[in-house]
């Protein structure tokens, strides 16, 4: 007879209830178990670790890979990657479980009528999408869409390219969330002719952090540099602790890890703002130097036809009265006195948002009252401050025929293009897409003949695909990094493949590629590159032309070359393109740790040279729209241009939807993806007991009055849908109003809940009055047992 | 005696809640270091998801004046632990630099212990762990796999002490300090979590246990808890350990 470990124990049980008191015997069966237990296998091979870069989010963090006999066995963060120094979020920690997941898809599918998904070579799979894009583009029509969930990077401007030599077609790439705020500086403080900025902060530096509505630590710009700049904000290393206030409704983990939770009405962010706003003026804290010598709009001005304008400061002590604001927002008028002189206490404040995530870009009239504050206490472009800082990310070598790339991140034009009966749509890591879509507009994708789908594991984009091209994850490709969202340095970064692609996936660089080759005539012209890595090499020339920056190094280094920098010396790690190409393989990247001035931008490519609370630009913008002509009176117009505050929250029948419901975001699920992944799944619910679920967030007060208990399957009704969730009642939470993940469970795979709506089918999106972007921020439901 | 501190050290944890973010990248590191089985939906919702490392949430106070307190659990690794005293075949016990030890396959599944942690950071394998497909090929070989019907709980990486021990001795050298942390302190983004020797007076441990901000869990058992937290600090205050 076979003796195994269970057989034993049940043979034994006799002897362990017998000898219950009696240690003795009881430790013979354990050391016997003990002997019956399998050897561990031995050492299966080397120890060695390898860098590469964390694509799991668009962030891009860098990664140490440990493998043991070639396999990855687990992952940690790079300490010479600037962005996040060591550390990786939980998104990162779970890389492997992408990597191995049981879900990958492994080979090129085919959809094939009703027998389901059929294998296909790589070649024919090339050469049947080659043969509908040529047919399309034949037939002159742009009838393509394609949209991108991939972060900046080489292969999007590929992808970016690609499409434009197959037929002109535009690239869509899903919002970040920071667009709005961006938006507004670059209204505000201008940008440079041709130049393309991104809003960078440099938060490492402030001294007092005002964020209205922004969810800081659940995946806001690049998590595990967001995570590690909190804690250097409460280094005991530090002399001074960093404040930080939080505005918002939603009783958040930013909420709840802020020095202070200012609960905040919905949609009234902005005139919470204007509210320190009003503080800052009457009791003079504001910086007077900065605002007299470098802001335009901050008193009432006269223009060169004779008329006059009504300034900021007229503005906001007529209209943003603290009892005013009081009322609006619901911020007791000495809460907004406290912050305001705490805020403009001293240097390195910098308030931060409206909330910035892609699904709520937010209000442009609230990031501009946000940013008017950042003029107030003069650190535009300051240490610990807000700046708009040149993108250099990697670009592809001029194309000879000069074509560019165009790449578009409106939702608007995207759902146009969708709604225009398209006869291909190419998905590449799009599934966040879904989730942005309401189940009308999802439906439409199914009548869109031909979808292919670029993606590593059966997604829910897989469920409306013709066609699926298997993708790799980062670590079985070359991968190109650089500067994050919001993120204050350039960085350049490169990765070679830690390992083979699993099974026949293919990096979808370089399926482009070989489609393009495939394509011939122009389009092979346009993407005339062997492999990912001539790509990368041949962008790595215009780098190394850049007389500035260093390669990655240790933190100590770093601190190095800024005194170096400050006495006025800069060393070059490299003398030709062909070092700095093998410089920049063998430390991993390339960066620009230049330090924020301690004193304020003084100049700015504005028409009127300085910072604008009255925007020139904003006041074009509304005259080409048709707003202007002054209709009005003049203070009426003026009111439209300077930071203010609009009420775009659609309202409802107050006594069917008397609850305001708000989107939330995880950080497990930080861009809406990652819900096939177990160890994700499992840190989904902080309170326990919702993993791999969708449920929705009551205060006790309002389930109370619903008799509604935590674990109930309640219906939450809006004006548009209903969809049915579990309930679960959070202590403490805002009454009147409830949260729901935007996310939750798969719905494909292995470990899918089919046939769940989602919450994007609930909600009301507001638009923007002036840049027409839609937001979901919040939207009136009633909520009731199902 | 002190005297031999320099060749035992006494091994311990401190977590400064003022820094946490509660992003959890401490328990998803744990979990992949020590192939930690994951449930599916349904063993999940049932709430038999094991974490030798977890989040704690704390909701506290009624609106407006309402917070949630976060608190990273590891097994407290007591320097008088109850669950050793309970368990009848030794398969857990505490070693003499202080890691309260768990030998998985002595383990007969009595779970006398799981009762006896005042923490509740011992869990039962209720199922045969599964790897579907390829996830097996992420396993880490430094740590076994543990069948159904044994206990479970964090082992402060012990396998990282004895691979750095051994390294060490190949090279004739005592081990260095911070040769030898766990996965959960290794990932922490915001370096809220410090591992070193209690014991050593200079090592940052043992300052930080030191700290006005620092307590124990459930002192008052007498479990002598060598996890210590630090509790979190005042708003625009000075920095203080």
């Amino acid at each position: 007879m076979k003796l195994d470990r269970r057989r034993f124990l049940f043979l034994s049980g006799g002897v362990a209830t017998g000898a219950a008191t009696g240690r003795l015997s009881l430790k013979a069966i354990g050391a016997f178990n003990e002997a019956l237990a399998p050897e561990m296998g031995a050492f299966p091979g080397d120890e060695k670790f390898a860098d590469s870069i964390c694509r799991m989010c668009p962030g891009g963090c860098g990664v140490r890979v440990r493998t043991v006999g070639d396999r990855p066995v687990k992952i940690d963060g790079n300490p010479l990657y600037p962005v996040n120094r060591s550390g990786v979020c939980p998104r990162g920690q779970a890389l492997l479980q992408w990597l191995y997941h049981p879900d990958r898809v492994m080979r090129p599918q085919i959809r094939n009528g009703e027998k389901g998904w059929e294998s296909v070579s790589w070649d024919k799979a090339l050469q049947l999408m080659a043969a509908k894009l040529d047919k399309v583009s034949s037939a002159k029509q742009k009838r393509v869409v394609a949209v991108s969930g991939r972060g900046a990077g080489l292969t999007r401007k590929l992808f970016a390219r690609f499409l434009h030599a197959s037929g002109a077609n535009m690239l869509f790439s899903l919002p970040t969330g920071m667009e709005t705020s961006e938006h507004a500086l670059q209204l505000m403080a201008g940008r440079t002719n041709g130049g393309s900025e991104r809003m960078a902060y440099d938060l490492e530096n402030s001294s007092c952090v005002l964020n209205f509505g922004c969810d800081l630590l659940e995946g806001w710009g690049t998590p595990a540099h967001t995570l590690r700049v909190f804690g250097q904000w409460r280094d005991t290393n530090r002399a001074k602790r960093t404040t930080l206030i939080h505005f918002d409704s939603k009783l958040s983990i930013s909420a709840a890890r802020a020095d202070q939770w200012v609960p905040t009405r919905p949609g009234t962010l902005g005139t919470a703002a204007l509210g320190i706003a009003f503080v800052l003026l009457s009791e003079n804290l504001y910086d007077g130097e900065f605002v007299d010598d470098n802001v335009f709009g901050f008193n009432d001005w006269t223009d060169t036809a004779g008329r006059s304008h009504v300034g900021f400061r007229t503005l906001v002590r007529e209209e943003y009265r603290l009892s005013r604001v009081s009322e609006l927002t619901g911020i007791p008028p000495a809460t907004l006195v406290k912050i305001a002189r705490e805020f403009a206490a001293g240097r390195g404040a910098v308030a931060i948002g409206p909330t910035q995530s892609p699904g709520q870009p937010g209000k442009l009239s609230d990031a501009m009252a946000i940013h008017s504050l950042n003029a107030l206490v003069g650190n535009i472009g300051a240490r610990g401050g807000v700046a708009l800082v040149p993108t250099d990310g990697w670009e592809l070598p001029a194309d000879a025929r000069g074509t560019e790339v165009t790449l578009s991140s409106s939702m608007e034009a995207l759902e146009t293009s969708l709604a225009g009966s398209p006869e291909v749509l190419i998905l590449d890591q799009a599934e966040s897409l879904l989730d942005l879509l309401s189940a009308a507009q999802r439906e439409k994708l199914r009548q869109i003949p031909f979808v292919v789908t670029i993606t590593t594991l059966q997604d829910s984009t897989t469920s409306y695909a013709t066609l699926i091209l298997p993708d790799c994850t980062s670590l079985e490709s070359w991968v190109d990094g650089q500067a994050p969202t919001a993120y204050p340095h350039e960085v350049l970064s490169i990765s070679e493949p830690v390992i083979a692609p699993r099974g026949e996936s293919k990096p979808f660089g370089d399926t482009l590629l070989s489609l393009a080759k495939i394509m011939g005539g122009s389009i092979t012209a346009a993407l005339p590159w062997k492999d990912l890595p001539e790509v990368l090499q041949a962008s790595s020339r215009r780098v190394a032309q850049n007389k500035r920056g260093y390669l990655f190094g240790t933190e100590v280094d770093e601190h190095w070359q800024r005194l170096l920098e400050r006495g006025g010396w800069w060393t070059s790690d490299w003398t030709s393109e062909e070092q700095f190409w093998t410089g920049i393989k063998e430390n991993g990247g390339w960066w620009d740790p230049v330090s924020w001035a301690a004193e304020p931008q003084r100049s700015f490519p504005t028409p009127s040279g300085r910072f604008e609370l009255y925007s020139h630009r904003l006041e074009e913008w509304l005259r080409q729209q048709g707003k202007g002509a002054f209709s009005g009176t003049v203070r009426d117009w003026d009111r439209q241009v300077l930071p203010h505050s609009d009420e775009v929250l659609v309202s409802a029948d107050s006594e069917r939807f008397p609850l305001l419901l708000h989107p939330s975001d995880q950080l497990p699920f930080f861009g809406n993806n990652g819900q096939e992944i177990a160890y994700l799944q499992q840190i989904s619910s902080l309170y326990g007991g919702m993993e791999w679920q969708r449920w929705v967030e009551l205060s006790p007060e309002d389930s109370h009055e619903r008799g509604i208990e935590s674990g109930d399957l309640v219906w939450v009704e809006s004006a548009v849908g209903k969809v049915r969730r579990v309930a679960l009642v959070v202590e403490g939470s805002t009454p009147g109003t409830v949260i729901a993940p935007r996310t939750g469970n798969p719905t494909t795979g292995r470990w899918a809940v089919h046939g769940e709506q989602r919450l994007a089918d609930i909600l009301v999106p507001v638009l923007d009055p002036v840049l027409k972007t839609r937001s979901s921020m919040a939207t009136y439901v009633n909520i009731y047992k199902a | 005696m002190k005297g031999a501190r320099l060749d035992m050290p006494r091994w311990g944890m401190v977590i400064d809640l003022d820094k946490c973010t509660a992003c959890q990248a401490c328990v998803v590191a744990c979990q992949v270091e020590n192939n930690v089985a994951f449930m599916g939906p349904s063993e999940a919702q049932r709430g038999r998801a094991i974490f030798w490392m977890k989040l704690a949430a704390f909701p506290e106070g009624k609106f407006p004046e309402s917070k949630v307190r976060f608190m990273p659990m590891p097994c407290m690794h007591c320097d008088d632990p109850p669950c050793a005293k309970v368990c009848p075949v030794d398969a857990t016990n505490i070693t003499p630099d202080g890691i309260v030890r768990q030998i998985f396959s002595r383990c007969i599944g009595c779970r006398y212990c799981t009762t006896a942690c005042p923490y509740t950071r011992r869990y039962f394998n209720w199922y045969k762990p599964e790897w579907p497909g390829e996830s097996s090929m992420a396993l880490n070989p430094d740590v076994s796999v543990r069948p159904k019907g044994v206990v479970e709980k964090c082992t402060l990486c012990h396998h990282r002490l004895q691979n750095a021990r051994e390294k060490a001795i190949s090279e004739k050298r005592p081990l260095a300090p911070g040769e030898y942390i766990p996965a959960c302190v290794e990932s922490c983004p915001p370096k809220a979590m410090y591992f070193g020797d209690l014991d050593d007076p200079n090592s940052e441990v043992a300052q930080l246990s030191r700290s006005s901000r620092a307590f124990r869990l459930l002192e008052e058992l007498g479990t002598k808890p060598k996890v210590i937290y630090l509790r979190e600090g005042e708003r625009s205050g000075v920095n203080r350990s």
